[in-house]
């Protein structure tokens, strides 16, 4: 059995406009694949693709040319929804039900085994902090209870692989907590997570792999440890240091530059990071912050998102 | 079978909660009882040879009424055909349904079948009052009547289903005008057939062919004829099963077109 859960090759997808008739190109030669049991995360900007891609994942949409396949089959068959879950960026759903009704509903369409189904439900709830509101009309609910509603739907019947379009819209910090412990627990269990986000804290927190549209063409597709972590350099920031400190240090091999406030950071590698903090020690400075100067996922998007 | 019925129960649950078909219900109500009050009238004058004269007006008057409950819920099988999938991508409710393994066709099937149901138990309640209003002035119809009321049915399924697989490729009002449209041409379109223009014969000769099958004179009316001697019962259910078909043909055809259709939500 192929270890790839999603397969996308060459897709293009263009939407055309009647009146005034105008071609808008969605997604370009789109190439991703997606492994079994990782949590990708879907960056880009409004208007990147991202969420054209998840509908052509769940067969709402088709691809004008090239081929989208999702555990091997066409997106749209029954068998590859069966093991999909999703949850839609502000999840919509019938006002009338309660939270258990909906749960029920489409616990059912998603053909969630009957045993033990009702306590899955109940279980669901409250895992999502729904507990109390269950028998209320979904159409009183906050934004944020809607998210944590569409994510228990999502969740229900256990599925293989969670498709979560920006998920965190509308929830608090402590909703975002909760959705990144259920990716960590979806991680665990060895579901496939394809993860759509603005927030790149959430990402950062979440994900393994990182894939990034603008404009429709996918930008980069790697683990988020090849893009973050592929320095060797670190910084210190110190305050206090002195004119003929700083000439010895540089002196030494280690570049300092001015901050704002008074204060200064060295850099020096992976290998002279000891040395330099043990000097640093012995010095009558403050030591602020060590931290990698490698990229940060926010440092690449908003370099990869910048308009020409 | 399950989805079907899942759909189906979800979608009468949102049809009778729609305030509008309420209003239009006490509407219907309201016309209903002021009908009834120059019937009743019309009961305590009516003696001798003045009898059957009364009787015919009351006939017309029940026949008026239901006619009347038959119309409004045939306007409102458009609606409700016309909005079935429409209102689900309005509202994005579609895109989480159809994310579950779920045939498109089961969908549509689901939909269609709740609205049915809440269409048959709208036309029940006017029959209902049509019935109580007979038996209360003691006017007993034949089998015709019956037939006109099951063919009352089945138009309102055609409509529905009409402007379901009209309104499974484009927008809401256009399924509903195109219905009503429809609906309209097919009333007409007999005195076109026989048209000393071969421009106007063609297509209404087309049309006529294309159309649910017509049903000779008002089986409502001629429920409560004593002319009658021997109505032709194995045409008019002929006609009813013709029309049955036809409007399963319709969901068939718009279960083939949603199937291949995208599902744009914007």
């Amino acid at each position: 059995m192929s270890a790839a859960v999603i397969e996308i090759e060459g897709v293009r997808k263009v939407f055309r406009t009647r009146l005034p008739r105008r071609e808008v190109l969605a997604v370009h030669d789109l190439n991703l694949t997606i492994e079994r049991g990782s949590v990708v995360a879907f960056l880009g900007p409004n208007g990147a693709g991202k969420t054209t891609t998840i509908y052509m994942l769940l067969g709402l949409l088709n691809p004008d040319s090239g081929t989208v396949s999702v555990f091997g089959r066409p997106p749209g068959s029954v068998e590859a929804r069966r093991k999909t879950g999703f949850m839609s960026e502000i999840f919509h759903t019938y006002p009338f039900h309660t939270a258990r009704q909906a749960l029920r509903f489409y616990g059912r369409l998603a053909g969630a085994p009957a045993a033990g189904f009702e306590s899955e439900i109940t279980k669901q709830l409250y895992r999502l902090g729904l507990g109390a509101a269950a028998n209320r009309k979904v159409g009183t609910f906050s934004k944020g209870m809607m998210q944590r509603l569409g994510m228990a739907q999502a969740l229900l019947h256990k599925p293989e692989l969670l498709v979560l379009d920006e998920p965190t819209t509308g929830l608090d910090p402590e909703g975002r907590r909760l959705v990144a412990e259920i990716i960590a627990e979806q991680q665990a269990r060895g579901t496939t997570v394809f993860l759509s986000s603005h927030i790149l804290s959430d990402v950062e927190r979440s994900c393994d792999h990182v894939a990034m549209l603008r404009q429709g063409e996918l930008v980069f597709s790697k683990s988020l440890a090849e893009l973050v972590g592929e320095t060797n350099d670190w910084e210190v920031e110190v305050t206090g240091l002195d004119e003929a400190s700083s000439t010895e240090l540089v002196a030494d091999g280690f570049a300092v530059s001015s901050e704002e406030d008074e204060g200064v950071v060295v850099s020096c590698t992976t290998e002279t990071k000891n040395d330099l903090l043990r000097r640093l020690i012995n010095m009558p400075i403050t030591i602020g912050a060590v931290r990698s100067a490698g990229q940060t996922l926010e440092d690449l998007y908003m370099e990869h998102t910048k308009v020409v | 079978m399950s989805a079907i019925v899942d759909i189906g129960k979800n979608t009468f649950s949102a049809v009778i909660r729609n305030k509008v078909l309420y209003l239009a219900g006490f509407l219907l109500i309201l016309v209903v009882g002021i009908a009834i009050l120059p019937i009743a009238m019309i009961r305590m004058v009516g003696e001798g040879d003045q009898q059957d004269m009364a009787r015919q007006l009351q006939v017309n008057l029940i026949v008026g009424i239901f006619g009347f409950w038959n119309v409004a819920t045939l306007v409102m099988a458009i609606f409700l055909g016309a909005t079935a999938i429409s209102s689900e991508v309005r509202a994005r409710t579609i895109i989480t349904v159809l994310s579950k393994p779920l045939d498109r066709w089961r969908f549509v099937v689901g939909k269609w079948l709740g609205i049915q149901v809440a269409l048959a138990m709208f036309l029940t309640l006017g029959l209902s009052l049509s019935t109580a209003i007979l038996f209360a002035f003691e006017l007993y119809p034949s089998g015709l009547f019956w037939l006109g009321v099951l063919r009352s049915f089945i138009m309102v399924m055609i409509m529905s289903s009409l402007a379901l697989l009209i309104g499974t490729f484009s927008s809401a009002v256009f399924a509903g005008g195109c219905t009503l449209l429809l609906g309209m041409l097919t009333g007409m379109i007999a005195q076109a057939v026989d048209a000393p223009f071969a421009w106007a014969r063609l297509p209404a000769r087309a049309y006529y062919f294309l159309a649910p099958a017509r049903m000779p004179g008002n089986l409502l009316r001629e429920g409560f004829s004593s002319d009658l001697l021997n109505p032709e019962y194995g045409l008019y259910l002929g006609v009813l099963t013709e029309n049955l078909l036809y409007g399963l043909v319709l969901v068939v055809v718009s279960c083939a077109i949603f199937t291949t259709r995208e599902v744009r939500v914007r």
